[in-house]
C-alpha cells in the first residue's frame, strides 16, 4: 500500500512536470501581457475645492507593438468655488445655483458637489515598420455636463529612427445642463434662467517632432491649434457691478458673466530630456496665446535622482504666468473711482458685449513645487509612484486672495 | 512678461541647435530605451496634472491633443 502510494506520487509528479513543460510555452504565447495601472489623487484647496480622482487603466498587448488601453476615471468633487464676485468691505448676500442664500464678508463662493465618470479607449496600431497610429475615444459624464470625443494621431520615424514626426487631430462635443437653468449672459442675478441646455464643440490639431540629439538627450517640439465654438461661458459665475463708493449698485448688483461664442487657441511646446549618469533632467516650456487676449508661458523642471535598489526621487517645479482675457474685469464699476481700472468703468451695461470675473481668466501667476518617489519591484514588473505637490496661484494685480492647494497621488502599475 | 515669452524659447532653441546631432546606432540606445527617458514618462501623473491645470488656468494644449471633457469648477 505504501509502495503503491509512493509510486503513484512519483508518477503524478512526472506527469505534472511533463505537463508543465509541454503546456507552459503554449500558455505564454496564448496569453498576452496585461499591464494594469491604478491611481488615486487628491486635490485639496485650503477652504475651497476638494477633488478625489481615481483611475483604473488596463493595457492589453496584442503583439507586434499593437495594444489596446481601456481607462476608467471616477471623480468626486465638493467644496466651495468662487462665484466671480469681489471681496468688499460690506457684507454681500449671494444665492447659489441650488437656491441657498449666503451672506458673507469674504470672497463669495457657492457650494457644490458632483461626481464624474469617464471611460476612454486608446488603440495603438503599427501601420508599417516606421508608421504608428493611435486612435482614441472618450466619454465623460457629470450631473450637469456630458462630453464625448475622439482623436487620431500618427507617428512616423525617419532618419534611421533618430527623428519622429507626429501629427494628430481630435474633436470633442460637450453638452451643459446648468443646475437651475441657463442664465442670460449679462442679465441680472435673479432674472429668468430659461435658455435651456447648451453645447460646444472643439477641434484640435497638433504637429510635432521628436529628435534624438545624442546618446543621452531627446528633444521634442510641438505646435497645437484648437478651435472651440458654442457655449463657452461658465453659467455659475457672476460679475459684480459697483457704484462710485464701491458698493453694489442697487437693483443690478450682480450680473451673469458672458464670454465670446468662439475661441482660437495656439500652443508651442518644447521639451528636453537628458540623462546624467542615470539621473534624468526633464525641462519643458510652453507658450500659449488665444484670440481672447490670453497669453501665457509655462516652465517645467523635473530632476530625477537614481537611487539604489531601483528607487528614484524626483524634484518637481512648475511656473506659470498668464495675461488676462480682454473681457476680464475684477468688477464692473458704474462711475469712476480712484481704485478702479479705467477698463472696468461701464456706465451703461447695455454697452457691454462680454464680461467675466472668473479668476482663471485674470492676470495670474502660479507655482508648483513637489517631490515624487518611485520604486520598482521585480515581482510582476511592478512600479509604485507617490507624489506630493504644493500649488500656489496669485493675482498679479493683487486684488483677490491667493489660492493654495495640495496635490497628492499614489499610483501602482503591474504586469500580469 | 512679453520679453520672457520670447526669450525663453529662443534660449531653448539655441541650446538644442548648438548640440551636434550624432548618428546613434541601435546598440547605443540603451540609455534612451530606459522607461524614465521616455518623452511621455509618468503618464498617469501627467494625466492628473493636465486635469488640474486645465481646471485652474486659461491655457491648455501643447503636450498632446484632446483632454478636457469636464465642467471644471
Amino acid at each position: 500500500m505504501q509502495l503503491k502510494k509512493y509510486k503513484s506520487v512519483r508518477s503524478q509528479l512526472t506527469v505534472a512536470t511533463c505537463g508543465l513543460l509541454a503546456v507552459a510555452p503554449v500558455a505564454a504565447e496564448s496569453q498576452p501581457p496585461v499591464d494594469v495601472s491604478v491611481s488615486s489623487m487628491i486635490y485639496s484647496e485650503e477652504g475651497r475645492v476638494m477633488v478625489n480622482e481615481d483611475v483604473l487603466e488596463v493595457t492589453l498587448d496584442l503583439g507586434d507593438e499593437e495594444s489596446i488601453t481601456g481607462r476608467y476615471i471616477f471623480d468626486t468633487m465638493s467644496g466651495a468655488s468662487h462665484n466671480g464676485l469681489p471681496k468688499l468691505n460690506t457684507a454681500q448676500t449671494v444665492t447659489s445655483p441650488s437656491g441657498a442664500t449666503v451672506t458673507t464678508t469674504d470672497e463669495p463662493t457657492f457650494a457644490f458637489q458632483d461626481t464624474r465618470h469617464s471611460v476612454s479607449v486608446d488603440w495603438v496600431k503599427p501601420i508599417t515598420r516606421l508608421l504608428k497610429s493611435t486612435n482614441s475615444a472618450a466619454i465623460s459624464s457629470e450631473y450637469d455636463y456630458f462630453s464625448v470625443g475622439a482623436s487620431s494621431s500618427w507617428a512616423y520615424d525617419i532618419n534611421d529612427r533618430l527623428t519622429t514626426l507626429t501629427a494628430g487631430a481630435s474633436a470633442n462635443y460637450d453638452s451643459i445642463s446648468p443646475v437651475g437653468g441657463t442664465p442670460h449672459g449679462l442679465g441680472s442675478e435673479g432674472s429668468k434662467k430659461d435658455l435651456g441646455d447648451q453645447n460646444k464643440t472643439e477641434i484640435d490639431a497638433l504637429v510635432g517632432i521628436t529628435q534624438i540629439i545624442d546618446r543621452y538627450t531627446l528633444f521634442q517640439a510641438n505646435y497645437s491649434i484648437g478651435f472651440a465654438n458654442g457655449y463657452l461661458t461658465d453659467p455659475y459665475k457672476l460679475v459684480g457691478y459697483l457704484d462710485g463708493t464701491l458698493t453694489p449698485v442697487s437693483g443690478n448688483a450682480y450680473i451673469y458673466e458672458k464670454r465670446p461664442g468662439s475661441r482660437l487657441k495656439n500652443a508651442i511646446y518644447f521639451q528636453i530630456v537628458r540623462d546624467f549618469n542615470d539621473d534624468v533632467l526633464r525641462a519643458g516650456y510652453r507658450y500659449f496665446f488665444d484670440d481672447w487676449g490670453v497669453q501665457s508661458f509655462t516652465g517645467e523642471l523635473k530632476y530625477s535622482f537614481s537611487l539604489p535598489k531601483d528607487g528614484e526621487l524626483q524634484l518637481r517645479y512648475r511656473i506659470y504666468q498668464q495675461t488676462a482675457a480682454s473681457f476680464y474685469h475684477y468688477y464692473l464699476i458704474a462711475t469712476d473711482h480712484a481704485d478702479a481700472n479705467p477698463l472696468d468703468v461701464v456706465s451703461d451695461l447695455s454697452e457691454l458685449d462680454y464680461a467675466s470675473a472668473d479668476h482663471r481668466l485674470a492676470n495670474i501667476s502660479s507655482q508648483t513645487v513637489g517631490v515624487k518617489y518611485s520604486q520598482r519591484f521585480i515581482y510582476k514588473e511592478s512600479k509604485l509612484d507617490i507624489r506630493l505637490d504644493r500649488m500656489t496661484q496669485v493675482d498679479v494685480n493683487k486684488r483677490f486672495d491667493e489660492l493654495k492647494a495640495w496635490i497628492a497621488q499614489i499610483a501602482f502599475r503591474f504586469v500580469f | 512678461m512679453k520679453r520672457n515669452f520670447i526669450a525663453i524659447p529662443i534660449v531653448i532653441s539655441l541650446l538644442t541647435t548648438a548640440c551636434v546631432i550624432e548618428p546613434i546606432k541601435p546598440w547605443h540606445r540603451d540609455v534612451l530605451a530606459r522607461e524614465n527617458m521616455a518623452i511621455d514618462a509618468d503618464e498617469m501623473i501627467g494625466l492628473m496634472d493636465e486635469q488640474v491645470y486645465y481646471s485652474k488656468e486659461a491655457s491648455s494644449g501643447g503636450k498632446g491633443i484632446g483632454g478636457g471633457g469636464c465642467g471644471c469648477n
